[in-house]
């Protein structure tokens, strides 16, 4: 059971055990994760699961699909780091991800 | 303790009652907590399942691509951590508005400091001799998900009553099933008043394409059976046969407890910006709320998931007494066969939309809806940029349309 942690708009962390062929967006909803609003359900449809990458995280989780990427252009503050963590599967390679929710997202 | 409206007070014990745990509902309860909302905030629903999303039941749930529990919200552990009293398979069958007080159906009264409605709406059934048989199905609940699920099967009929989005998906769906499907709709062309003509036709040829009869401009007669459905007959007499009939004619708004109140009610519950009612501390969000809109000058009511969760975040901010969240340009998604549907905005339906064709209907498109000179909305089927493109467009005149 890979392990995710959240930085909150806050600052606060919040650590979940999550299931693995679970998106990120899931276990953050599952858990009620503040600012992952997911309005789309996960279809890549809107960007309101907007996360970014802890930096050390994102040659592993891999960087934002074409698509994503369009839909990044509506979330406020992306980034280099900017993932929809509707579109991020867990494996166990992920095990320990750490991922800060924007604080536009959290309002 | 009675409030003044838009405050709370920690001292008092008496709970926000949320009546209804669809997404708006469960919305709600999670932004009062999130806002700091320091009381006791329950949440009543009628279905014995924790809230769930429902547009996948149309699709990936159909499919067996989603399953049950991926349509779960959150935990039950979830809401108590949150301290949120979640109570499922119980209705709220009486409100008094004048006592801040909600009655549950076995009796037991609850007063509120503040009380939101969140109860939905219901599918329309088929007006029709016959329309009350067994073997016709109708599409909202989870519930109602499992017994389709349960009766498409590869190689029987299927008849979709009405070519909204709804009747749409679940045709796309269960034709991929392998069922031999037919949509009748009464209207001349599907998605009548709620796409684009162009967007309407693309579908259309795609529903063609992949082996679903449409019978459009098509009024259903009655629907024929002893002991369940079995058939459909048409106003000028044909017959289809059918394992199953799917009433897909939309969705009326429950108001059944805010009109018993006093409320006053015109398809939905009439609610200001802030989602509130005409009674003090009482509000309504979601599909049984119809709120004034700016945009068109006149109330409005949408049945959409990002108009929920905005509504429930509107009347948790003014619960809590707090700024209202900034308004963002409706959007609005459908998966149908190969065209994934995105639409930003929204055109107003009683006025006439000049639409300008992007790209090739039978591949990738969008259309950009002008009214007034100013661009309402835009449909695209495949071409997330153009949709995303229109959020920032949206409102403007002389807007600069992609070359292709």
């Amino acid at each position: 059971m890979p392990a995710i942690h959240f930085i909150l708009a806050d600052g606060t962390r919040r650590s979940l055990d999550a299931q693995e062929g679970w998106t990120v967006m899931e276990v953050a909803r599952e858990a009620g994760v503040p600012g992952i609003l997911a309005e789309c359900g996960g279809g890549a449809l809107c960007a309101t699961c907007h996360v970014h990458l802890e930096p050390e995280w994102l040659p592993i989780a891999g960087g934002a699909t074409e698509t994503e990427d369009m839909l990044l252009e509506l979330a406020p503050g992306r980034d280099g780091a900017s993932r929809l963590s509707c579109q991020i599967v867990l494996t166990p390679a992920l095990d320990g991800l750490t991922l800060r929710v924007p604080e536009e997202q959290a309002s | 303790m009675p409030l003044e409206s838009g405050q709370f007070s920690p001292q008092s014990a008496a709970p926000v009652v949320i009546v209804g745990a669809g997404q708006a509902g469960a919305e709600a309860a999670l932004a009062l907590r999130q806002g700091g909302f320091p009381g006791p905030v329950h949440l009543f629903g009628r279905e014995a399942v924790s809230p769930y999303e429902r547009p996948p039941l149309s699709k990936g749930f159909l499919l067996g691509t989603i399953l049950e529990e991926r349509l779960i919200f959150r935990s039950a552990a979830a809401y108590e951590a949150a301290g949120i009293r979640l109570v499922l398979g119980r209705e709220v069958s009486q409100l008094d508005p004048a006592n801040r007080r909600v009655v549950l159906n076995d009796g037991v009264a609850v007063d509120y400091a503040a009380c939101i409605l969140a109860t939905g709406a219901e599918p329309r059934p088929l007006p029709v001799p016959g329309g009350g048989l067994p073997g016709i199905l109708l599409l909202r609940s989870l519930e109602h998900a499992r017994q389709l699920r349960a009766a498409i099967v590869p190689g029987l009929p299927v008849v979709v009553v009405g070519g909204g989005y709804l009747g749409l998906e679940v045709a796309a769906s269960a034709r991929k099933l392998g069922a031999e499907v037919t949509i009748i709709e009464a209207q001349p062309a599907l998605l009548h008043r709620s796409a684009s003509a162009i967007t309407a036709e693309a579908l259309a040829s795609r529903h063609r394409a992949a082996g679903v009869r449409l019978l459009l401009g098509r009024q259903v007669a009655r629907i024929e059976g002893s002991v369940r459905a079995d058939g459909v007959t048409l106003a000028h007499g044909a017959f289809l046969p059918a394992s199953l009939v799917l009433a897909c004619i939309g969705a009326k708004p429950e108001v059944a407890l805010a009109q018993a109140a006093g409320l006053a009610c015109d398809d939905g519950i009439r609610v200001d910006a802030a989602c509130r009612t005409a009674f003090p501390d009482l509000y309504a969000i979601g599909d049984c709320a119809r709120q004034d809109d700016p945009r068109f000058g006149r109330p409005v009511r949408l049945e959409s998931v990002q108009s929920a969760t905005w509504q429930a975040r509107c009347a948790a901010a003014a619960i809590l007494g707090k700024a209202l969240p900034t308004p963002r340009p409706a959007y609005f998604w459908s998966e149908q066969h190969d065209a994934k549907l995105q639409i930003a905005g929204l055109a107003d339906p009683r006025m006439p939309c000049d639409d300008t064709l992007v790209g090739d209907p039978t591949g990738a498109f969008a259309v950009y809806r002008v009214q007034d000179g100013v661009l309402r909305t835009v449909e695209a089927v495949n071409r997330p940029r153009d949709f995303v493109r229109a959020h920032s467009l949206i409102g403007q005149r002389a807007v600069e349309l992609p070359a292709a």
